[in-house]
């Protein structure tokens, strides 16, 4: 099985949101990495089939997946990252409709309805209308109907969006079950997730991958980017806004700052081991410099002492 | 018979051999004992045994799946009872209007727009409720989907046609003008649903389609009462050319609606 990708592009006009994107995918998983509007989701749809390229195909097994059409959509599974549910309906309802719409028969649609319920651990919530569930449970759901006719390839947008710490691990423990002879394609803002279930990882900007590789060979590139600085408060505030943070968090009277840099952003700041998130903020430097209020913008910010302004961005 | 002979004589010599070298490693026992035995499993053969066989399985597919018709009737089930109703309520107010104006000849052209109003719900639930980057991932995807529901409510709508047109022959007590009644009850339904097949393309809000038929609802109604001799014999053969062209608009309409339907946009 493989699901090659042909130079894919979509314009929305003057906008490319995907712009000739290449790939070849094999069973595995496959995370896809990257801010709002980086064009995952457009490109998620266009590997669905259900979104027209401006240019560019998708082959699986050497067929495009237009001409494949419904041969294709059969071994395809799908979360999308907004979606919607008919109100009167209760989750087994649901569940049996879509394997209608998957053409799979009654009867095992029924088996296979009864033990998704329980895999994702909606077996008690079965004839509750899903009106009344919660946002986690209503994504559980999502997954369970994407799992319904056991796709070879199964797209998943955002699968962890709304879940509690516990049925993430149950989901990617699901994942790691599922994909060994399958593709699986999993976009997510949750860095963790992909760092622990992803065998490869896209990380995606304006419609292209930036970078391309094991969670390991990408974690690579920021190491000697990374940097941790031991501060007060008020020079915390400061570094907040002129650095990129990963992390701070206090540590008594310290502030312990975790600074995403291409330099070493002054003489205390010692180099520490990166992450896949690390990565992702030297990547998307944009995303985490959130303007602060006024009371810690550049004109008030702290002084620093003498030794420490002189030697700030050596 | 010599050669055979020769090879038994050979295999015996050989096994002889095999057997004597063996005996210096083994005792009779131990010999015995491992003949007996069989060979050891090989673990990572028998590993690899089964990978491949994973594998195998894996690239199988033993599931069987609906024909056309299963599916109509899943569909029929989950949403396509809901428009039945709708449009049997349709019907019925239909039929009190022609009995309530029997000598106006405009009512089942008024009412004819209505019927196509009671399967907007049905046509466009996937749309009103988020359904349908879902629907169009599956095997069945949004063309086949609506595609089902076009079927069951042009089933749906033939029959309840049919019946209004005959109410309303039953209401006037004559069958002289029937070819009038047949073209005063379909014409108004062709233009509506050719309307709402073309709101459906361009993915026209649900309240602008439904504003059409009540649109073209109230235009024919207008028209029997504002130009009367529209509804007389001597007007059907421009009953019969609308006929003609808005059968071909409805085919047309129908045509591109399906194949549109297949991808959800941006």
């Amino acid at each position: 099985m493989e699901l090659t990708i042909d130079r894919l592009t979509k314009q929305y006009g003057a906008r490319i949101a995907v712009d000739g994107i290449s790939a070849v995918l094999t069973p595995g998983v496959y995370g896809l990495l990257g801010a709002n509007g980086a064009g995952k989701t457009t490109l998620m749809r266009m590997l669905c089939g259900i979104l027209t390229p401006t240019a560019g195909e998708v082959f699986c097994d050497g067929k495009n997946i237009l001409d494949m059409g419904m041969d294709y959509r059969d071994i395809l599974g799908y979360l999308p990252q907004d979606f919607g549910y008919y109100p009167d309906y209760r989750a087994w309802d649901f569940l049996m409709y879509i394997a209608a719409l998957k053409g799979i028969p009654r009867e095992m649609a029924k088996k296979r309805c009864k033990s998704l319920l329980e895999m994702t651990g909606l077996a008690g919530a079965g004839r509750k209308k899903i009106r009344a569930f919660s946002g986690g449970m209503r994504q559980r759901l999502g997954i369970a109907q994407a799992l319904l006719n056991n796709p070879k390839i199964l797209v998943l947008d955002e699968p962890t969006a709304g879940l509690d710490p516990k049925e993430r691990i149950r989901f990617r423990n699901l994942l790691a079950d599922y994909a060994r002879e399958r593709i699986v394609l999993l976009s997510t803002h949750i860095v963790s997730d992909i760092e622990v279930a992803a065998d490869k990882v896209f990380l995606m900007k304006k419609g292209r991958f930036l970078h391309q590789g094991t969670v390991e060979e990408l974690t690579r590139q920021a190491e000697g980017k990374v940097w941790e600085l031991r501060t007060g408060p008020k020079e915390a505030a400061f570094w907040e806004e002129k650095a990129s943070v990963a992390n701070l968090h206090r540590e008594g009277e310290e502030t312990v700052l975790r600074i995403v840099a291409e330099r070493r952003p002054c003489p205390e700041a010692v180099p520490c081991r990166a992450t896949l998130e690390d990565l992702y903020l030297l990547c998307f430097p944009e995303e985490e410099r959130t303007p602060l209020d006024g009371k810690h913008g550049a004109a008030g910010a702290p002084r620093l002492s003498d030794d420490r302004r002189r030697n700030r961005w050596n | 018979m010599r050669e055979s002979a020769r090879g038994r004589l050979r295999v015996r010599q050989t096994a002889g051999g095999v057997k004597r070298s063996m005996r210096k490693r083994l005792g009779r026992s131990e010999l015995r004992a491992v003949l007996s035995r069989g060979p050891a499993p090989r673990e990572a053969e028998v590993a690899r045994t089964k990978e491949r066989c994973v594998s195998l399985l894996a690239g199988q597919t033993f599931e069987e799946r609906t024909g056309f018709g299963e599916f109509l009737r899943e569909v029929l089930r989950y949403s396509g009872w809901r428009m039945w109703i709708l449009q049997g309520a349709a019907l019925l107010a239909a039929c009190m209007g022609i009995f309530a104006m029997p000598g106006f000849p405009a009512v089942t052209s008024a009412f004819a727009p209505v019927l196509v109003l009671a399967c907007i719900p049905a046509l466009l639930q996937g749309r009103i409720w988020g359904m349908e980057e879902i629907e169009a991932s599956t095997r069945a995807s949004g063309s086949q989907i609506l595609f089902a529901k076009l079927i069951l409510a042009g089933g749906a709508d033939l029959v309840f046609l049919t019946l209004m047109i005959f109410c309303q022959a039953a209401a006037r007590q004559s069958g002289e003008e029937l070819l009038g009644l047949v073209l005063y009850t379909v014409v108004p339904f062709l233009t509506a649903s050719t309307g709402i097949l073309r709101c459906l393309r361009r993915r026209s809000a649900p309240a602008a389609g439904a504003g059409l038929c009540l649109g073209i609802s109230l235009f024919w109604s207008m028209l029997g009462l504002w130009i009367p001799q529209a509804y007389q014999a001597s007007a059907t053969g421009v009953w019969l050319t609308a006929f003609v062209l808005f059968s071909v608009f409805f085919g047309r309409e129908l045509y591109e609606v399906v194949l549109t339907a297949r991808a959800v946009p941006a």
